[in-house]
């Protein structure tokens, strides 16, 4: 497969631009600022390894339960209802869950006299539970996707043969397979529990914080020993970070040597017992659905309620006042975003299909690593060192730096979606094409583009689900001139005022759903499949 | 069809010309109150209309993010022309050197500002002329009707706690509205103690803060969650109170309750008191970056935020309900009710009970 040398080098300088420079200005900010590392400061703090095991703690019981809800469900769940989801942006998600479960919540106002203390603000359990409602989703979308990916019916279907029962072939065959090609998905995962700042705010201890919550806080400090805890705090959470990784590699491992073992013995009655147990977890992504909903609705019912208090199961007034008066100020925040996450998804496409092309050429298997590398630095960090970089360029534009820092976060996701995808793609159509006399991409646009078409539109609305949720850049390499609804929904939801706050999330909710459902709308979630 | 269409783009040049004519000033700011959104909705209004300065709200959710791009930004034009400040955030900003000073001479409408409001220092640093104050803030407790005592001090609220353990708790510190309520008691337990007022040395810091700790020994216990956990922010123990979880909440906007009850976010049986018989007030603050490209249109911004007329507005209790920082010649169409005033203690008290606190409590 012979990618014609000029585009070859065009391709390449995309790909650095689009991806290299953004992180070779985080490393080179990390390493000049090497002289904030100080050690002693950040293990003497009072609480860190409290802080420390409850970030790890969290990271692996949401990567091993989510783990296993995708493997005992991806085959009997559609993902059409996961969309919507997987849309809902964490802080209202947060806010309406929040509401929802806590003691004094609605869902227990529905039944009086029965006091749930299960689910309260900033207890673990509520922290964990809100991650895998909003993970769940998330990795049974990408486990169906890699299942598109493995011919898993032939397989059951061999096993079967074989003499082995479905579920056997099901565990001990095609989850190993699929728990490899959701390497990259689970540790997002794994990475994004650890490291969540907004969800960790509002739903997780404070007695000490999570690590993550800290190194922000010592981030929004500046005492010159805020400035050196942020810088030490931020290594550690990198480092550990990294030790979630090997911890996703290690669990695959550890299932595939289970597995092979199993297939030559037979299962022992524990583990079929535990098996059997494990169906239970079935029900879990239908929950998530509908409590996904329930959280929508609240949202909803929030922006137009006023005085409503426990136990009082409808407020006191029903009022439509707050969207009156923020109607007029609410449309520049979602025109900007939207174009904004318009040109950022085009381009993180683009780009992304570039790689994947040249990856095929140059056979990069750690691509997948690099790409998404983004996603395991700390964010504020990445942030500041690009805007310090940002400044020996000059002022280009506040907008074209806002763009240009949300790509590698889009690259990322748009990389997840299409990668196992165009990896299953059989490029031999290309040279069907090309030896009718055409140009690679002009192939590329006739034959792989339509085959593709499914994961492309799904990796594009993804990326621009991810540029419209983008705060921390937009707000600091935005210099305020741009101001989207994510901005917005933040300082709103700063405050008292939840009606206020609710506006916002929803009308911030509305937008990511509408680009998702309407770049996916009739291509389900078997698209791609031909 | 071809003219109208050349008309409607006459029509945008002539629009983008004009928003090229006036001034633009970014005015970082907090943006989580729709009533001070409202307000400086309105202040852009007349700005623009008066002055000819377009002025924009660059809502934040924490102002230490602007602080964070300021100290970051190298010299050059700034992004940032006005912001909302005080506190920690003043002091890094002004020990960076990042603020036009100077600012009483610059601005006109300084000399009308109240020359009893204590606003010369602003959490024990000295203010120096690198800010002007815009308003103040009053600390104190949003009380459940039949609870607690009015004014109740420290002894008043442990008692409270044994009665009733679990209905009490104050925000985390170094969360601020936490780090008050402690500076409140600890200037309770000393009985005014002239001595919090100036830097301590280490035997006079022992000294005043073994009542604290061993009041806050006794009390946590007590407490919500028995003090192994606290809210996050005030807005978070706001609604546990509204929830009827607390019997207790904090707040520094004056107004908070006036506001509060006619949202409906508060229940009506809330009611407004101090800790101790003062309340600890402070101003909040205005500053210009020393790098803003807008310094005199964000100059005439203040100098319009610190007229009669603005300042009359910002202290409507139907909207922001905010007290002024200047001597009105008219009181308004309804003053404000204030609670009677307590400096803040020296800033390094602040630093010794954040950092103490968290040695003795976060493990």
């Amino acid at each position: 497969m012979r990618i014609d040398q000029v585009k070859g080098q065009g391709g390449l300088t995309l790909a650095l631009l689009g991806l290299g420079l953004p992180l070779i200005a985080a490393l080179t900010g990390i390493l000049f600022s090497a002289e904030l590392l100080n050690l002693t400061a950040l293990f003497r703090y009072p609480g860190l390894p409290a802080m420390v095991w409850q970030g790890l703690l969290v990271a692996v019981v949401v990567t091993v339960t989510a783990t296993l809800v995708v493997m005992v469900s991806s085959f009997s769940i559609s993902s059409k209802g996961l969309r919507s989801i997987i849309a809902i942006p964490n802080l209202a998600f947060t806010v309406g869950i929040l509401w929802l479960i806590t003691p004094t919540g609605w869902l227990w106002r529905l039944l009086p006299g029965i006091e749930v203390n299960l689910f309260d603000r900033q207890y673990l359990l509520t922290f964990i539970v809100i991650l895998l409602l909003k993970e769940i989703p998330f990795l049974l979308f990408m486990s169906h996707r890699a299942l598109q990916q493995i011919p898993h019916q032939k397989w059951l279907l061999i096993g079967q043969s074989q003499g082995h029962s479905k579920t056997k072939t099901w565990w001990l065959i095609v989850m190993p397979a699929l728990l490899k090609r959701l390497r990259f998905p689970l540790m997002v995962v794994a990475v994004y529990s650890f490291s969540v700042i907004d969800i960790a705010l509002l739903a997780a201890p404070n007695l000490p914080s999570t690590l993550a919550v800290q190194v922000f806080e010592w981030q929004l400090n500046f005492t010159p020993e805020a400035r050196q805890l942020a810088y030490t705090g931020g290594l550690l959470l990198l480092v550990l970070s990294g030790a979630l990784c090997l911890g996703v590699i290690a669990q695959e491992y550890l299932f595939r040597q289970w597995s092979r073992k199993r297939l030559a013995s037979s299962v022992t009655a524990v583990e079929r017992t535990t098996l059997k147990l494990l169906q239970g977890l079935r029900s879990l992504p239908l929950l998530t659905q509908i409590l996904g909903l329930l959280a929508l609705a609240a949202l909803v019912a929030q922006s137009v309620s006023r005085g409503w208090f426990y136990p009082a199961l409808l407020p006191a007034d029903w009022t439509l006042q707050g969207w009156l008066q923020e109607w007029q100020y609410i449309w520049p925040g979602v025109i900007n975003a939207f174009a904004i996450a318009a040109i950022v998804g085009l381009f993180s496409v683009l780009l992304v299909i570039v790689l994947l092309e040249l990856r095929r050429k140059y056979q990069w298997r750690y691509l997948g690593l690099w790409v998404l590398l983004p996603l395991f630095i700390p964010q504020v960090l990445l942030v500041l060192s690009w805007q310090h970089a940002i400044s020996y360029t000059g002022p280009v534009g506040y907008w074209i730096w806002v763009i240009w820092s949300h790509i590698p976060f889009s690259v990322a996701y748009a990389y997840l979606v299409l990668a196992p995808q165009e990896q299953a793609f059989d490029q031999r159509y290309l040279l069907v094409s090309r030896a009718l006399g055409y140009s690679f991409w002009r192939s590329w646009w006739r034959v792989k583009r339509p085959l593709l078409a499914g994961p492309l539109y799904l990796s594009l609305a993804l990326a621009m689900v991810i540029s419209i949720t983008q705060y921390v850049p937009t707000l600091i390499l935005g210099g305020g001139r741009v101001a989207t609804v994510t901005t917005d929904l933040m300082a709103a939801s700063s405050g008292i005022n939840t009606q206020l706050a609710a506006i916002y999330a929803l009308m911030q909710w509305l937008l990511a759903t509408g680009v998702l459902i309407g770049l996916t709308w009739q291509r389900g979630s078997s698209a791609g499949e031909q | 069809m071809a003219s109208r269409l050349i008309k409607v783009l006459l029509c945008c040049v002539l629009l983008l010309a004009s928003k090229g004519v006036a001034a633009q000033v970014y005015f970082y700011a907090w943006g989580g109150s729709s009533e001070v959104n409202n307000y400086l909705r309105w202040a852009a209004d007349e700005l623009k209309e008066r002055h000819d300065i377009e002025l924009i709200h660059v809502k934040v959710g924490d102002i230490s993010e602007a602080v964070a791009r300021l100290l970051n930004e190298d010299a050059g034009s700034s992004a940032i022309d006005l912001l909302w400040i005080n506190g920690e955030n003043f002091h890094a900003l002004k020990r960076a050197g990042k603020l036009l000073g100077d600012l009483p001479a610059r601005v006109d409408n300084a000399a009308a500002i109240n020359p009893e409001l204590n606003w010369r220092t602003d959490f024990g640093v000295a203010v120096d002329g690198y800010e002007l104050p815009w308003g103040v803030g009053q600390f104190h407790l949003l009380v459940r009707e039949n609870t607690l005592p009015a004014e109740p001090d420290p002894a008043q609220i442990l008692t409270y706690a044994q009665q009733h353990p679990g209905r009490l708790t104050y925000p985390k510190p170094p969360e601020f509205h936490g780090t008050t309520f402690l500076k409140s008691v600890l200037i309770s337990l000393n009985n005014q103690d002239e001595r919090l007022y100036t830097s301590p040395d280490p035997d006079t810091a022992r000294e005043l803060l073994a009542p604290l700790w061993r009041y806050l020994d006794a009390l946590h216990p007590l407490l919500w969650r028995q003090g192994r956990d606290f809210p996050g922010s005030a807005v978070v123990q706001q609604q546990l109170l509204a929830n009827g979880q607390l019997d207790m909440a904090v707040s520094f906007n004056p107004q908070e309750l006036t506001v509060a009850q006619r949202q409906q976010r508060l229940p009506a049986s809330v009611t407004a008191t101090t800790l101790g018989s003062a309340a600890i007030t402070n101003s909040h603050y205005l500053a210009i970056p020393a790098a803003s490209p807008h310094q005199p249109e964000a100059l005439q911004v203040i100098n319009f935020l610190l007229s009669e007329r603005a300042q009359l507005k910002k202290m409507d209790p139907a909207g922001w309900g905010d007290p002024p920082v200047i001597e009105l010649n008219d009181s308004g169409p309804q003053a404000l009710q204030l609670f009677s005033a307590q400096s803040e203690p020296h800033v390094d008290w602040l630093r010794l009970i954040e950092q103490q606190w968290l040695e003795r409590y976060q493990r």
